[in-house]
Order: structure tokens, then sequence, then C-alpha cells
């Protein structure tokens, strides 16, 4: 995902994206919706946590609803948002890829070389040892786990470099 | 897309079972696997079957005019997870509100420096400004709807994991929209561009 291109979830505001946005890509359309992302996902915070003190209940049942180890509400939700993202990507703008090599070798190298391993190391420095006092061994663990996936989960706007 | 998209097959699932190993975090193969397939391949395949089928039959204007009309509910799925997500944590949140301090610290300083390392690459490549601020952009942000998906079924909903990428996406947004701003103020470093636009 990202907030470059129309491949991602949202794209850079116009005014702000002046000499980012280049020729091959169709003008924004960042709604309402996609600019205040940030704000939806902490009402969506919000609301989660006070739901789940209300209605824990509801909560159980939902986590219930499950087939081989995958929770089916959740891949619904997961799909509706992926999918509209897949649908917007346009293979006609990757022949384009060619003749910005340069671009495209940099973010590979970033993407696959640096970050993932960065963002495990970081992980490990900060859950590991300067948090150790705050967080116990096991949830210290899925946190890092949670950070490495987010490292090696690549923006998929990428080639439009 | 098709570069990356090979990429993140070949690479995405050996590389997170290498890293969380590394790191002592066992991870059930297949479950990596499957995720991989039903929330990139599937997804993907459906996208670029329905977007050729859709062009037959409706044409590009209004093919562009679904595809924009379907765009918010990307975000809507987002939130929905979200609102899952933070239901099934609110008694771990609550009890230690600490621990969102401590996922963003690490989150915040991984893109700051990410960035900080691509630019100054950008700038002894000497690539002209319109190619390196999005090149670096891009190697900044992550797919976090991926990793949320993934952190879902490897982990659990309940699980840390699930938490610290959704904390990916909270913190991903201002950082992103602050570094795009300073690429913006500091193209004066760059080269000339070759090509005008």
């Amino acid at each position: 995902m990202s907030v470059v291109g129309d491949a991602g979830l949202f794209c850079i505001p116009q005014q702000d994206a002046g000499p980012i946005q280049r020729r091959n890509h169709k003008p924004c359309s960042t709604g309402l919706f996609e600019r205040y992302l940030t704000v939806w996902v902490g009402l969506g915070i919000l609301a989660g946590v006070a739901l789940g003190l209300w209605l824990p209940g509801l909560f159980k049942a939902i986590a219930a609803i499950e087939f081989a180890h995958v929770n089916l509400v959740v891949a619904v939700f997961i799909w509706v948002m992926i999918y509209p993202m897949m649908i917007q990507i346009d293979s006609a703008a990757v022949k384009d890829v060619g003749k910005r090599p340069r671009g495209l070798f940099l973010t590979l190298v970033i993407n696959w070389l640096v970050k993932p391993f960065t963002m495990a190391a970081l992980g490990v420095l900060f859950f590991n040892y300067l948090f150790a006092p705050w967080v116990d061994p096991k949830s210290a663990s899925e946190y890092i786990a949670g950070m490495i996936l987010l490292g090696v989960a690549p923006c998929t706007a990428m080639v439009f470099v | 897309m098709a570069v990356n998209d090979l990429n993140m097959v070949f690479a995405f699932a050996p590389l997170a079972a290498f890293l969380l190993g590394v790191t002592d975090v066992s991870v059930p193969w297949q479950t990596l696997l499957l995720s991989t397939v039903s929330y990139v391949i599937l997804p993907l395949a459906a996208g670029v079957l329905t977007r050729h089928l859709w062009l037959r039959a409706i044409g590009p204007a209004r093919l562009a005019r679904g595809v924009a009309a379907l765009k918010p509910w990307s975000v809507v799925g987002l939130i929905a997870t979200v609102v899952l997500l933070f239901g099934f944590q609110a008694g771990t949140l609550l009890a230690q509100p600490l621990i969102i301090v401590l996922i963003a610290v690490p989150l915040v300083l991984q893109s700051d420096g990410i960035f900080a390392l691509a630019y100054v690459a950008a700038l002894r490549l000497k690539l002209p400004h319109e190619i390196a601020a999005p090149a670096c952009l891009i190697g900044t942000s992550n797919f976090f709807e991926l990793a949320v998906a993934v952190a879902i079924s490897l982990f659990g909903l309940h699980s840390g994991a699930a938490l610290a990428t959704v904390f990916g996406v909270m913190v991903e947004l201002p950082v992103m929209l602050s570094l795009v701003a300073l690429a913006n103020r500091t193209r004066h470093w760059f080269p000339l561009s070759l090509e005008r636009t």
C-alpha cells in the first residue's frame, strides 16, 4: 500500500502532490474519505474499544465464525479492503517501468534488501532490549512479528516509479 | 505492478518466514503460504480478470467510473477490520495503554530512517527529483493491508502482531505526508530534470 500512486489506498492530496505527480498518473480522486484516513482509523479504534467493552459477547460470537483457523468475517473485510485496490491496477502502466530503471532499482533495493532487515532489527532492539522492562517476552515477540510483517510488505505502487 | 507482484509472490513469504525464524517466532509455513495466496494472488487475479472483462463489456470511461466508485470500499474494509481488531483487544489496551507509544516509536524511526537512506542514495545516484522523490516515498511506505491480513491469519485476532500492524496504519499516514512535504521542499537539492512534463 502506499500514499503514492493510483494503486494505493489513497493518494497524496493534490496541493501537496505537485512535482511528484507525473503525467502518467491519473489525477488523484482523493475524496474526503481517503484524505482523513488517520482520523477514520482513529475513530475505528475508539469505536472498537468501546464496543469491545460494552458488547464482549458480540466479539466472542464473531471470533467463533472460523473455518480452518481463518476468521470468515475478517477474511470478508480484508477482501473488501484489497479488491478495490487490485482492480485499479492498470497493466498498461507497467510498460513505462523500463524507462526508469534507476528509480525502480532504488525502490527494489530499499524494499527487499534494506527495509525488511532494518525493521526486524529495530523491532528486536526495542522490544527485546530497550522496552524489555515494560513488555512481557511473549507479547514482545508478537509485536516484533507484526513489525516484521509490516517491513516485508512493500508498497504496491512501486512500479509507477 | 507485474514486477512488484512477482516479487511479492516469490519474496514475501520466504523473507517473512526467514526473518520471523531468525527472531525466534515460530511460523506455520502453510498458513503463511495460504495467506499469501488468498490475500495477494487471488485478489490480484480477480482484479485483473474483472478489469479485463469490464473493459470489454462497458468500455474504458465507465470502467474508470466503476473503479473510482469501488475505491472508498477499501477504506470501509480497513476501518471495519480495525473496529474488529480493537474490539478484540479492548481489554489488553486498557490494561496497558503505554503499549501504543511503545509500538509507535520504532515504527516512526523506521520510516524516517529508510526515507533518509533512500534520499541520500538518490542524491548520490544523481537521480532527477521527479524520479527520486516518488522512488523514496514508495520505498518507505508499506502495504499495511497485507501485513494486517497476514498477521491476523498467522497469529490470530487477539495477537500483539495484529495490533502492531494496525499501528503501522496509524503511523504511516502522518509520517508519509510529512515526508511528501519534505520532498517537495528539497527539490533544489537534485539535478535538473531531463524530462519536463
